[in-house]
């Protein structure tokens, strides 16, 4: 081979790997990220096999919670201060709104623990790190379907039809996991540095509750209160989740619009900001 | 070297860490901040890697041992994209199969089926390849009968067993091996060592070797790096590089050293074999030092590495003995009987330098024991201490 020839051969054969030190903005990569959704999908089986192995009851606890909280809040709001549900059955209206807020809940805080939570693989492997906290997200999503399959048996058995509203339903859940993912990324990657921002993250979302419509209707809100009321992204998600359920009141659009916006636009960003942190995870964690 | 048979070319390597606590609660970071708004936290700042390079052909099993600090894991925590280094590059051809820690993601309450996939995908195996190499992997670590159950009611030996199996079924170019050997009985570690030649010699993989343990080095590897203080100081053949290394202990220095083995205090016949349970004297040599007042530690190491038996100078009534110009002191140790399995062993003299630390010098002298008929059979470890890690 003539020496040009060699160095075209050279140039033929990059590394498959350049490691440097970092520079530019981070890349989300979402084609590594997509070769590795193997281990993404073992995570989350393993995620839910923890959860359901060793305890006697097992998938029960993941919907007692929500029955649990729905039947208490139809004691305090709906016998004792006897609110308004939208014309259906209060039972149903809170437990509804308590799957869905749980879905946000669960990822805030799993996702916020998903690093903190696997030292050893984030300071010894490689891979794709948002594997972790998707990984998380996943399993947190067939909690929210077990949610859903016992929501469907009361709806059954109250006699209630989901109207064609019920085709948007994907969309609802898909702003509330947006949502709620974003914030957990956010919250997560601060948590490897600063271990306390989990426990602020928990806290937060502890009390956004009470100012979610979970328990009671958006229209109960006053008016005087609205504006401040519908600061919260997840009104305009859990009304048009409750409105493709139940279909009984007409959709605000307003909170919609805004909760449709914060959601396409905190999620980017938390993922930038992830990958932004992520590169001295190992290093700090 | 054209990049073609290339596997791996590291380039000026850097990497600082600061040392210290850093702030782990908000709080903390909050008052320093308020207290002194203009002030960058000074923290005093360690090289782990200070300029290191080095390149490795494909197809070569590369050595690399250093000091605890010398910056070995900070190097194979950026050849394995863990970490980023400071400036400097790693060029990969090919896929790299990582074993920085052997088991890690391994969860106690899965069962030993369940880790192996899960293991298996954290080190980059997609499922369906798991799956073909299933049965390999569960018939190298030797435990059939156990796959279902959890791995918290494993013994650690059974369940090390199965972590290093998973990992060298890995189907990638190179190989990194970070004293993987530090595992196991001695009949497992026997068969690491054997799979790992299989992969180096015969598959023909790029491997990255780093161990404490020469003898393995010894047997694997076809080259060294020597990492000192994040440089290297060595790059080059095993034999040399390893010398180089040992002859770097704070007691040898650049002293010639040298062991002999001897059948007996009498006589001046050097011996390379020997019969289980007859005395044996060593005599060592340093030039220059008293090694009467030096303590010795005095090691009988098996083929695969592990310790089959150890003596201190002390208990062993060293006696020094005056062999005159130029080389004068010598000590000689006597073991009244050494008792230790049959095979083809290795006496490694260590030194305790006046830092504590202990450093072996000269190379170690091969030493045959040959089983005394009817006493002994002929495997296993006969040493109380190894009967019992090997049942653990």
């Amino acid at each position: 081979m003539k020496p040009t020839e060699l160095a075209a051969a050279a140039v033929s054969r990059p590394p498959t790997v350049r490691i440097g030190p970092r520079t530019g903005g981070p890349r989300i990569e979402l084609r590594e990220l997509w070769s590795y959704r193997d281990l993404l999908l073992m995570l989350a089986v393993r995620d839910l096999k923890l959860r359901y192995r060793q305890t006697a009851l097992g998938v029960v606890w993941v919907v007692l919670g929500p029955l649990l909280s729905a039947g208490i809040f139809t004691f305090v709001f709906s016998r004792v201060a006897k609110l308004q549900s939208e014309g259906i059955p209060y039972f149903l209206f809170a437990f509804s709104g308590t799957i869905a807020f749980g879905v946000f809940n669960n990822l805030v805080t799993r996702v916020s623990n998903s690093l903190t939570g696997n030292v050893p693989l984030v300071s010894k492997v490689y891979f794709h790190r948002l594997v972790l906290p998707l990984a998380t997200a996943l399993s947190t999503l067939v909690d929210f379907g077990v949610g859903v399959a016992l929501l469907a048996l009361v709806m059954v058995q109250d006699r209630i039809r989901p109207g064609l509203g019920i085709l948007t339903f994907p969309l609802w859940l898909l702003l509330i996991v947006a949502i709620g993912l974003a914030a957990g990324l956010v919250a997560g990657a601060a948590t490897v540095r600063y271990r306390d921002v989990g426990v602020v993250a928990q806290l937060l979302v502890q009390m956004l509750l009470y100012v979610s419509p979970v328990a009671y209707s958006a229209s109960a809100v006053p008016g005087s209160a609205k504006l401040f009321f519908e600061i919260n992204p997840l009104v305009g998600a859990l009304n048009g989740f409750r409105w493709a359920l139940f279909g009984t009141r007409s959709l605000d659009v307003g909170p919609v619009i805004y909760s449709v916006v914060v959601g396409m636009l905190s999620l980017p960003l938390s993922l930038y900001l992830f990958r932004r942190i992520e590169r001295v995870f190992a290093d700090v964690i | 070297m054209s990049s073609d048979d290339m596997a791996l070319r590291v380039t000026a390597l850097h990497k600082t860490y600061r040392l210290g606590l850093a702030d782990t609660h908000l709080r903390e970071a909050v008052t320093r901040r308020v207290r002194h708004p203009f002030r960058a936290r000074q923290r005093e700042r360690f090289a782990a890697l200070d300029g290191v390079s080095f390149e490795v052909p494909a197809g070569q099993a590369l050595g690399i041992i250093g000091r605890n600090g010398a910056g070995k894991s900070t190097l194979l925590k950026i050849i394995s994209r863990i970490t980023h280094p400071d400036s400097g590059t790693v060029e990969i051809w090919g896929r790299i199969g990582s074993l920085l820690e052997v088991g890690t993601g391994f969860h106690p309450e899965l069962t030993g089926r369940e880790n192996v996939f899960l293991n298996g995908s954290i080190l980059g195996m997609r499922r369906r390849e798991i799956a073909t190499k299933y049965d390999a992997i569960v018939d190298f670590a030797g435990i059939e009968q156990f796959m279902d159950t959890p791995v918290k009611r494993y013994s650690s030996g059974m369940m090390v067993r199965l972590a290093f199996s998973v990992a060298v079924h890995l189907d990638s170019e190179i190989v990194i091996l970070d004293e993987v050997l530090a595992v196991g009985d001695s009949d497992f570690q026997a068969k690491c060592v054997n799979k790992i030649e299989a992969i180096t010699l015969q598959e023909g993989r790029t491997a990255l070797f780093v161990s404490h343990n020469m003898t393995p080095i010894r047997r694997v590897c076809e080259r060294v790096v020597v990492l000192d203080r994040g440089r290297v100081v060595f790059d080059g053949s095993t034999e040399d590089g390893i010398s180089s290394y040992l002859a770097d202990g704070a007691v040898a220095g650049k002293q010639s050293v040298d062991v002999q083995l001897m059948a007996s205090a009498q006589g001046d016949d050097v011996i390379s074999s020997l019969r289980a349970g007859s005395p044996l004297q060593l005599r060592v040599r340093i030039d220059g030092r008293n090694l009467e007042k030096t303590p010795l530690v005095i090691s009988i190491v098996s083929k695969e590495g592990s310790i089959l038996a150890q003596f201190n100078s002390k208990d062993l009534s060293p006696v020094q003995v005056d062999s005159g110009t130029p080389s004068p002191w010598i000590v000689a140790l006597t073991v009244p009987s050494l008792d230790v399995p049959g095979g083809h062993h290795e006496v490694h003299v260590a030194a305790r330098a006046p830092s504590g630390r202990l450093a072996e010098i000269g190379a170690p002298a091969r030493l045959e024991v040959t089983e005394t008929p009817g006493v002994t059979d002929n495997a296993g470890p006969q040493s109380p201490y190894l009967r019992e890690a090997s049942t653990g």
